[in-house]
């Protein structure tokens, strides 16, 4: 790929004016504990265990992901409601776990901001990401479904988001 | 044990999972690639982002084979411009849409959803459950295994 063809898609994208966004509803999550590991394939089980115990005890997860982070090893991260941490901090001390665990991750107060609507659209995921590089907010972690858009940062973080985000979208 | 009910699956083929690996956190990043995605008109299906080592991040999305087969050379000159360390490409994928009336008042259902499919041995390629919704990127090869296997945790709308 010559330097002249990245040169000119770069050009292209500078060019352009950003179009209006509309954004229908927001939605703030109660406060969550935010929890991420990284996990091997062979030790798989272990997160078996760990969400299987999640569902019998009924703890609400929010927001969940995993995805593949190479080298056979796959990266997860959940939230859960505040009054939960402390069980599924129980579960992660359990030998079951920690003993196949790495990168353990634990931050006790966060929020998950939902985005309405998503609907697929990239300059929806630039302006969401944009506004939080630019604050200098960490982003714990962002995913989508069809019409939503949802990011998890601190609850202190909370208030500078909703400012950022209303600078950057048409509310309806 | 309780099955949950959920609506019709919406399962979705002949997809793409790119997976960005150690994106720098930079906004020049992300501004010039989900522009770029803009300005081609193109839709993400599903998109996950999370933090790894050194301050980078990894950035996931899926996108329709053929919308790839359009942008992949455009692409392939773009992330190691910006700083991308690599590149993943999968494919073909499908995304699987579980959609259930009660999941946001009903605990445990991400718990057991994840528990049932890996212990069936399903690899799942993502995973993204918010308040509504479970999105689950499997390989084509394995949707007949994920829906019976959902049969397990869910009630389908044709039983109920």
């Amino acid at each position: 790929m010559t330097d002249s063809r990245m040169l000119e898609i770069i050009r292209r994208l500078s060019d352009a004016t950003p179009p209006p966004i509309r954004l229908s509803r927001l939605i703030q999550s109660p406060i969550q504990g935010h929890f991420s590991f990284v996990i091997s394939d062979e030790h798989r089980e272990a997160a078996v265990w760990l969400f299987e115990a999640l569902g019998k005890a009924s703890v609400n997860l929010r927001y969940l992901n995993e995805h593949s982070e190479g080298e056979n090893k796959v990266r997860f991260q959940f939230c859960c409601d505040a009054e939960a941490q402390e069980q599924v901090l129980q579960l992660f001390q359990s030998e079951k776990v920690s003993n196949f665990i790495a990168d353990f991750r634990y931050v006790e107060a966060t929020v998950i901001m939902s985005l309405y609507p998503f609907n697929g659209q990239p300059q929806f995921a630039a302006r969401v990401f944009g506004i939080l590089r630019q604050r200098g907010i960490e982003l714990l972690g962002a995913s989508t479904a069809t019409a939503v858009f949802s990011c998890v940062v601190s609850s202190r973080d909370a208030d500078s988001v909703l400012t950022g985000l209303k600078g950057v979208f048409v509310w309806q | 044990m309780e099955r949950f009910e959920i609506f019709p699956l919406k399962i979705t083929t002949s997809q793409a999972l790119l997976t960005f690996i150690n994106c720098p956190t930079s906004d020049h990043v992300s501004r010039t690639l989900f522009n770029y995605l803009q300005q081609c008109r193109i839709s993400i299906a599903l998109l996950v982002e999370s933090p790894v080592h050194n301050e980078a991040r990894n950035l996931v999305l899926v996108l329709g084979e053929q919308t790839l087969s359009r942008i992949q050379s455009d692409l392939e000159a773009l992330w190691p411009a910006i700083g991308i360390e690599a590149l993943v490409i999968e494919k073909p994928v499908a995304v699987i849409r579980i959609l259930g009336p009660h999941f946001d008042i009903r605990p445990g259902i991400a718990g057991r959803l994840y528990a049932r499919l890996a212990q069936a041995g399903i690899k799942v390629l993502i995973n993204s459950i918010t308040v509504t919704t479970a999105l689950l990127v499997v390989h084509e090869r394995e949707i007949e295994r994920v829906q019976k296997e959902l049969t397990a945790v869910f009630s389908p709308p044709k039983s109920r």
